[in-house]
Protein backbone atom coordinates (compact mmCIF):
# COMPACT_ATOMS: atom_id res chain seq x y z
CA UNK A 1 0.00 0.00 0.00
CA UNK A 2 1.49 3.32 -0.95
CA UNK A 3 1.63 6.31 1.34
CA UNK A 4 -1.42 8.24 0.18
CA UNK A 5 -3.56 5.13 0.29
CA UNK A 6 -2.37 4.46 3.83
CA UNK A 7 -3.15 8.03 4.87
CA UNK A 8 -6.61 7.83 3.38
CA UNK A 9 -7.23 4.46 5.05
CA UNK A 10 -6.12 5.88 8.40
CA UNK A 11 -8.46 8.82 8.10
CA UNK A 12 -11.48 6.87 6.91
CA UNK A 13 -10.97 4.14 9.52
CA UNK A 14 -10.73 6.47 12.49
CA UNK A 15 -13.64 8.49 11.10
CA UNK A 16 -15.94 5.50 10.82
CA UNK A 17 -14.87 4.07 14.18
CA UNK A 18 -15.54 7.40 15.84
CA UNK A 19 -18.96 7.45 14.23
CA UNK A 20 -19.98 3.98 15.31
CA UNK A 21 -18.04 2.63 18.28
CA UNK A 22 -19.30 3.54 21.70
CA UNK A 23 -16.89 2.68 24.46
CA UNK A 24 -13.12 2.75 24.58
CA UNK A 25 -13.01 -1.02 24.54
CA UNK A 26 -15.18 -1.24 21.45
CA UNK A 27 -12.89 1.20 19.66
CA UNK A 28 -9.79 -0.75 20.60
CA UNK A 29 -11.18 -4.09 19.51
CA UNK A 30 -12.36 -2.70 16.17
CA UNK A 31 -8.94 -1.17 15.61
CA UNK A 32 -7.31 -4.49 16.39
CA UNK A 33 -9.48 -6.15 13.79
CA UNK A 34 -8.77 -3.60 11.11
CA UNK A 35 -5.11 -2.79 11.65
CA UNK A 36 -3.83 -6.17 12.80
CA UNK A 37 -6.07 -8.69 11.08
CA UNK A 38 -7.24 -6.90 7.97
CA UNK A 39 -4.38 -4.63 6.89
CA UNK A 40 -1.69 -6.40 8.90
CA UNK A 41 0.17 -3.19 9.62
CA UNK A 42 1.12 -4.38 13.12
CA UNK A 43 1.41 -7.57 15.10
CA UNK A 44 -0.96 -8.33 17.99
CA UNK A 45 1.81 -7.67 20.46
CA UNK A 46 2.69 -4.29 18.97
CA UNK A 47 -0.98 -3.36 19.01
CA UNK A 48 -1.32 -4.35 22.67
CA UNK A 49 1.64 -2.18 23.52
CA UNK A 50 0.22 0.77 21.63
CA UNK A 51 -3.05 0.30 23.51
CA UNK A 52 -1.18 0.33 26.82
CA UNK A 53 0.55 3.55 25.78
CA UNK A 54 -2.74 5.08 24.71
CA UNK A 55 -4.21 4.34 28.11
CA UNK A 56 -1.23 5.79 29.95
CA UNK A 57 -1.56 9.33 28.75
CA UNK A 58 -4.40 11.66 29.62
CA UNK A 59 -7.11 12.33 27.11
CA UNK A 60 -9.61 10.14 25.30
CA UNK A 61 -8.15 6.77 24.45
CA UNK A 62 -9.59 7.10 20.95
CA UNK A 63 -7.55 10.24 20.30
CA UNK A 64 -4.40 8.79 21.84
CA UNK A 65 -4.55 5.54 19.92
CA UNK A 66 -5.22 7.44 16.70
CA UNK A 67 -2.17 9.58 17.36
CA UNK A 68 0.06 6.58 18.11
CA UNK A 69 -1.07 4.37 15.25
CA UNK A 70 -1.03 7.28 12.83
CA UNK A 71 2.55 8.05 13.77
CA UNK A 72 3.72 4.46 13.47
CA UNK A 73 2.14 4.10 10.04
CA UNK A 74 2.86 7.45 8.44
CA UNK A 75 4.68 9.79 10.79
CA UNK A 76 3.28 13.12 11.89
CA UNK A 77 1.00 13.46 8.89
CA UNK A 78 -0.47 10.07 9.72
CA UNK A 79 -1.08 11.19 13.31
CA UNK A 80 -2.75 14.37 12.18
CA UNK A 81 -5.11 12.63 9.77
CA UNK A 82 -5.96 9.85 12.21
CA UNK A 83 -6.78 12.34 14.96
CA UNK A 84 -8.78 14.45 12.52
CA UNK A 85 -10.83 11.40 11.58
CA UNK A 86 -11.40 10.77 15.25
CA UNK A 87 -12.63 14.23 16.22
CA UNK A 88 -14.64 15.24 13.15
CA UNK A 89 -17.79 13.17 13.86
CA UNK A 90 -18.33 14.47 17.40
CA UNK A 91 -17.34 17.99 16.40
CA UNK A 92 -19.89 18.16 13.61
CA UNK A 93 -22.73 16.25 15.23
CA UNK A 94 -22.41 17.80 18.66
CA UNK A 95 -22.28 21.30 17.14
CA UNK A 96 -25.61 20.68 15.46
CA UNK A 97 -27.13 19.14 18.58
CA UNK A 98 -25.84 21.98 20.78
CA UNK A 99 -27.35 24.52 18.45
CA UNK A 100 -30.77 22.92 18.72
CA UNK A 101 -30.38 22.30 22.42
CA UNK A 102 -30.01 26.01 23.08
CA UNK A 103 -33.28 26.54 21.28
CA UNK A 104 -35.39 23.87 22.95
CA UNK A 105 -33.91 23.70 26.44
CA UNK A 106 -36.50 25.97 27.99
CA UNK A 107 -39.37 23.76 26.99
CA UNK A 108 -41.00 22.09 30.02
CA UNK A 109 -41.36 18.74 28.31
CA UNK A 110 -37.76 18.77 27.18
CA UNK A 111 -36.73 19.45 30.77
CA UNK A 112 -38.75 16.52 32.03
CA UNK A 113 -37.37 14.30 29.29
CA UNK A 114 -33.81 15.23 30.18
CA UNK A 115 -34.51 14.65 33.85
CA UNK A 116 -35.79 11.17 33.06
CA UNK A 117 -32.70 10.47 30.95
CA UNK A 118 -30.54 11.44 33.90
CA UNK A 119 -32.07 8.61 35.91
CA UNK A 120 -30.82 6.33 33.16
CA UNK A 121 -27.40 8.00 33.34
CA UNK A 122 -27.15 7.22 37.08
CA UNK A 123 -28.00 3.58 36.41
CA UNK A 124 -25.45 3.43 33.62
CA UNK A 125 -22.71 4.99 35.75
CA UNK A 126 -23.44 2.45 38.47
CA UNK A 127 -22.99 -0.33 35.93
CA UNK A 128 -19.71 1.24 34.73
CA UNK A 129 -18.47 1.52 38.32
CA UNK A 130 -19.18 -2.13 39.03
CA UNK A 131 -17.17 -3.08 35.94
CA UNK A 132 -14.30 -0.82 36.95
CA UNK A 133 -14.25 -2.12 40.49
CA UNK A 134 -13.21 -5.57 39.39
CA UNK A 135 -10.41 -3.95 37.40
CA UNK A 136 -8.76 -2.27 40.34
CA UNK A 137 -5.42 -3.95 40.67
CA UNK A 138 -5.71 -6.55 43.40
CA UNK A 139 -1.96 -6.73 43.90
CA UNK A 140 -1.63 -3.49 45.76
CA UNK A 141 -5.12 -3.51 47.20
CA UNK A 142 -4.43 -1.37 50.25
CA UNK A 143 -2.67 1.43 48.42
CA UNK A 144 -5.28 1.42 45.68
CA UNK A 145 -8.16 1.57 48.15
CA UNK A 146 -6.43 4.31 50.07
CA UNK A 147 -6.02 6.28 46.85
CA UNK A 148 -9.68 5.66 46.12
CA UNK A 149 -10.84 7.00 49.48
CA UNK A 150 -8.51 9.99 49.40
CA UNK A 151 -9.64 10.82 45.85
CA UNK A 152 -13.29 10.56 46.77
CA UNK A 153 -12.88 12.81 49.81
CA UNK A 154 -10.83 15.26 47.78
CA UNK A 155 -13.40 15.54 45.04
CA UNK A 156 -16.34 15.71 47.42
CA UNK A 157 -15.01 18.16 49.97
CA UNK A 158 -12.43 20.36 48.33
CA UNK A 159 -12.96 22.94 45.64
CA UNK A 160 -9.50 22.72 44.21
CA UNK A 161 -8.67 21.63 40.72
CA UNK A 162 -8.20 17.93 40.06
CA UNK A 163 -4.69 18.78 38.87
CA UNK A 164 -3.26 18.46 42.38
CA UNK A 165 -5.00 15.14 42.94
CA UNK A 166 -3.60 13.77 39.66
CA UNK A 167 -0.09 14.92 40.60
CA UNK A 168 -0.38 13.26 44.01
CA UNK A 169 -1.62 10.02 42.42
CA UNK A 170 1.18 10.02 39.85
CA UNK A 171 3.65 10.55 42.68
CA UNK A 172 2.14 7.64 44.61
CA UNK A 173 2.32 5.57 41.43
CA UNK A 174 6.00 6.32 40.95
CA UNK A 175 6.79 5.52 44.60
CA UNK A 176 4.81 2.30 44.26
CA UNK A 177 6.77 1.42 41.13
CA UNK A 178 10.14 2.03 42.79
CA UNK A 179 9.03 0.02 45.81
CA UNK A 180 8.02 -2.91 43.58
CA UNK A 181 11.34 -2.66 41.74
CA UNK A 182 13.25 -2.81 45.03
CA UNK A 183 11.26 -5.80 46.19
CA UNK A 184 11.94 -7.66 42.96
CA UNK A 185 15.65 -6.83 43.06
CA UNK A 186 15.89 -7.95 46.68
CA UNK A 187 14.72 -11.46 45.73
CA UNK B 1 -9.28 37.42 24.52
CA UNK B 2 -11.98 35.10 25.61
CA UNK B 3 -11.07 32.46 23.05
CA UNK B 4 -7.65 32.24 24.65
CA UNK B 5 -9.28 31.56 28.00
CA UNK B 6 -11.37 28.79 26.45
CA UNK B 7 -8.30 27.21 24.87
CA UNK B 8 -6.25 27.40 28.08
CA UNK B 9 -9.06 25.98 30.20
CA UNK B 10 -9.54 23.06 27.86
CA UNK B 11 -5.82 22.42 27.60
CA UNK B 12 -5.90 22.10 31.37
CA UNK B 13 -8.92 19.79 31.27
CA UNK B 14 -7.40 17.63 28.55
CA UNK B 15 -4.24 17.24 30.57
CA UNK B 16 -6.14 15.96 33.60
CA UNK B 17 -8.36 13.44 31.85
CA UNK B 18 -6.98 10.19 33.13
CA UNK B 19 -9.05 7.09 33.55
CA UNK B 20 -11.47 7.12 30.67
CA UNK B 21 -14.53 9.01 29.60
CA UNK B 22 -16.59 9.14 32.72
CA UNK B 23 -13.68 10.27 34.86
CA UNK B 24 -13.11 13.01 32.30
CA UNK B 25 -16.61 14.23 32.86
CA UNK B 26 -15.83 14.69 36.55
CA UNK B 27 -12.95 16.93 35.52
CA UNK B 28 -15.33 18.94 33.38
CA UNK B 29 -17.72 19.19 36.31
CA UNK B 30 -15.02 20.60 38.56
CA UNK B 31 -13.38 22.96 36.07
CA UNK B 32 -16.32 24.18 34.01
CA UNK B 33 -19.28 24.07 36.40
CA UNK B 34 -17.65 24.71 39.80
CA UNK B 35 -14.64 26.83 38.99
CA UNK B 36 -15.46 28.71 35.79
CA UNK B 37 -19.24 28.66 36.00
CA UNK B 38 -19.60 28.34 32.23
CA UNK B 39 -22.34 25.74 32.64
CA UNK B 40 -25.04 25.41 35.24
CA UNK B 41 -25.44 22.02 36.90
CA UNK B 42 -28.63 21.52 34.91
CA UNK B 43 -26.81 22.09 31.63
CA UNK B 44 -24.02 19.80 32.78
CA UNK B 45 -26.45 16.94 33.48
CA UNK B 46 -28.11 17.57 30.12
CA UNK B 47 -24.68 17.35 28.49
CA UNK B 48 -24.11 13.96 30.09
CA UNK B 49 -27.39 12.68 28.73
CA UNK B 50 -26.87 14.12 25.24
CA UNK B 51 -23.35 12.76 25.13
CA UNK B 52 -24.69 9.24 25.38
CA UNK B 53 -26.61 9.75 22.17
CA UNK B 54 -23.92 11.45 20.14
CA UNK B 55 -20.84 9.57 18.89
CA UNK B 56 -17.28 10.31 19.85
CA UNK B 57 -15.29 10.61 23.08
CA UNK B 58 -17.05 12.33 25.95
CA UNK B 59 -14.46 15.04 26.30
CA UNK B 60 -14.73 16.06 22.64
CA UNK B 61 -18.50 16.19 22.94
CA UNK B 62 -18.20 18.24 26.11
CA UNK B 63 -15.70 20.62 24.52
CA UNK B 64 -17.92 21.09 21.48
CA UNK B 65 -21.04 21.59 23.57
CA UNK B 66 -19.48 24.08 25.95
CA UNK B 67 -17.49 25.84 23.24
CA UNK B 68 -20.61 26.22 21.10
CA UNK B 69 -22.56 27.60 24.03
CA UNK B 70 -20.07 30.31 24.91
CA UNK B 71 -18.60 31.21 21.53
CA UNK B 72 -20.25 29.42 18.65
CA UNK B 73 -18.23 27.50 16.09
CA UNK B 74 -14.94 29.18 16.96
CA UNK B 75 -15.54 28.28 20.62
CA UNK B 76 -16.22 24.66 19.72
CA UNK B 77 -13.07 24.41 17.61
CA UNK B 78 -10.87 26.11 20.20
CA UNK B 79 -12.17 24.00 23.05
CA UNK B 80 -11.85 20.74 21.10
CA UNK B 81 -8.35 21.43 19.81
CA UNK B 82 -7.28 22.69 23.23
CA UNK B 83 -8.55 19.55 24.91
CA UNK B 84 -6.53 17.23 22.68
CA UNK B 85 -3.30 19.23 22.53
CA UNK B 86 -1.53 17.75 25.54
CA UNK B 87 -2.88 14.21 24.98
CA UNK B 88 -1.50 14.30 21.44
CA UNK B 89 1.89 15.66 22.51
CA UNK B 90 2.20 13.14 25.34
CA UNK B 91 1.10 10.21 23.14
CA UNK B 92 3.69 11.20 20.56
CA UNK B 93 6.35 11.49 23.26
CA UNK B 94 5.48 8.09 24.69
CA UNK B 95 5.57 6.40 21.30
CA UNK B 96 9.01 7.87 20.58
CA UNK B 97 10.31 6.86 24.02
CA UNK B 98 8.78 3.43 23.59
CA UNK B 99 10.62 2.97 20.31
CA UNK B 100 13.89 3.65 22.09
CA UNK B 101 13.45 1.94 25.44
CA UNK B 102 10.54 -0.52 25.19
CA UNK B 103 9.91 -0.52 28.95
CA UNK B 104 6.31 -0.13 30.03
CA UNK B 105 6.39 -1.28 33.63
CA UNK B 106 6.51 2.06 35.40
CA UNK B 107 3.59 3.22 33.27
CA UNK B 108 1.51 0.30 34.47
CA UNK B 109 2.10 1.17 38.10
CA UNK B 110 1.21 4.80 37.63
CA UNK B 111 -1.78 3.77 35.59
CA UNK B 112 -3.19 1.45 38.24
CA UNK B 113 -3.03 4.24 40.81
CA UNK B 114 -4.83 6.57 38.44
CA UNK B 115 -7.48 3.91 37.86
CA UNK B 116 -8.34 4.02 41.55
CA UNK B 117 -8.54 7.79 41.37
CA UNK B 118 -10.83 7.57 38.35
CA UNK B 119 -13.16 5.23 40.16
CA UNK B 120 -13.56 7.79 42.92
CA UNK B 121 -14.17 10.60 40.44
CA UNK B 122 -16.89 8.70 38.61
CA UNK B 123 -18.46 7.68 41.93
CA UNK B 124 -18.58 11.30 42.99
CA UNK B 125 -20.20 12.49 39.77
CA UNK B 126 -22.76 9.71 39.99
CA UNK B 127 -23.66 10.86 43.50
CA UNK B 128 -24.01 14.43 42.36
CA UNK B 129 -26.49 13.54 39.63
CA UNK B 130 -28.31 11.16 41.96
CA UNK B 131 -28.75 13.74 44.71
CA UNK B 132 -29.80 16.37 42.23
CA UNK B 133 -32.60 14.40 40.62
CA UNK B 134 -33.85 12.54 43.68
CA UNK B 135 -34.44 15.51 45.93
CA UNK B 136 -37.02 17.93 44.60
CA UNK B 137 -36.14 21.59 44.70
CA UNK B 138 -32.69 20.83 46.06
CA UNK B 139 -34.03 20.37 49.57
CA UNK B 140 -32.43 17.32 51.12
CA UNK B 141 -35.02 15.76 53.34
CA UNK B 142 -37.05 12.57 53.38
CA UNK B 143 -40.31 14.32 52.72
CA UNK B 144 -38.98 15.64 49.48
CA UNK B 145 -37.92 12.55 47.59
CA UNK B 146 -38.85 12.02 43.96
CA UNK B 147 -39.82 8.36 44.33
CA UNK B 148 -40.63 7.91 40.67
CA UNK B 149 -37.12 8.79 39.57
CA UNK B 150 -35.69 6.64 42.32
CA UNK B 151 -37.63 3.65 41.04
CA UNK B 152 -36.64 4.54 37.46
CA UNK B 153 -32.98 4.38 38.48
CA UNK B 154 -33.37 0.95 40.01
CA UNK B 155 -35.38 -0.39 37.08
CA UNK B 156 -32.87 1.09 34.62
CA UNK B 157 -30.01 -0.52 36.47
CA UNK B 158 -31.68 -3.92 36.33
CA UNK B 159 -32.41 -3.47 32.63
CA UNK B 160 -28.81 -2.53 31.88
CA UNK B 161 -27.11 -5.05 34.11
CA UNK B 162 -29.36 -8.09 34.04
CA UNK B 163 -31.05 -7.73 30.68
CA UNK B 164 -28.14 -6.10 28.88
CA UNK B 165 -30.19 -3.45 27.18
CA UNK B 166 -28.24 -0.62 25.59
CA UNK B 167 -27.94 2.23 28.08
CA UNK B 168 -29.03 4.69 25.43
CA UNK B 169 -32.30 2.82 24.89
CA UNK B 170 -32.96 2.69 28.62
CA UNK B 171 -32.24 6.39 28.94
CA UNK B 172 -34.62 7.34 26.14
CA UNK B 173 -37.36 5.22 27.73
CA UNK B 174 -36.77 6.88 31.09
CA UNK B 175 -36.98 10.29 29.47
CA UNK B 176 -40.30 9.47 27.86
CA UNK B 177 -41.69 7.91 31.03
CA UNK B 178 -40.76 10.94 33.07
CA UNK B 179 -42.59 13.22 30.66
CA UNK B 180 -45.65 10.96 30.70
CA UNK B 181 -45.85 10.65 34.48
CA UNK B 182 -45.79 14.41 34.79
CA UNK B 183 -48.49 14.95 32.22
CA UNK B 184 -50.94 12.68 33.97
Amino acid sequence: MNKSKKLWTLFITTFSISLTANSGYAILSVMKNIFVKKHQWFSEEEMSNYIALAQSTPGPVAVNISMIIGYEVCGLLGSALAVLGCILPPLIIMSIVSYFYQKIVDNEYVKLFMQGMQAGVVAMLLDVLIGLFSNINKDYKYINFLVLIISFLYVRFSNLSILYLVLICILIGIIKSLYIKKKVEAK
Amino acid sequence: MFILEIVLTFIKIGTLCFGGGYASISIVEREIVNIKGWLSYQEFFDLLAIDEITPGPIIINAATFIGTKISGIIGALSATLGSILIPCILSLTLVIIYRKYKDLRILNDILSTLKSMSFALILSTMFTIFLSIIFKNDITSFSNINYFLFILIIVSFVLIKKFNLYPIVVMLICGILNVLINIM
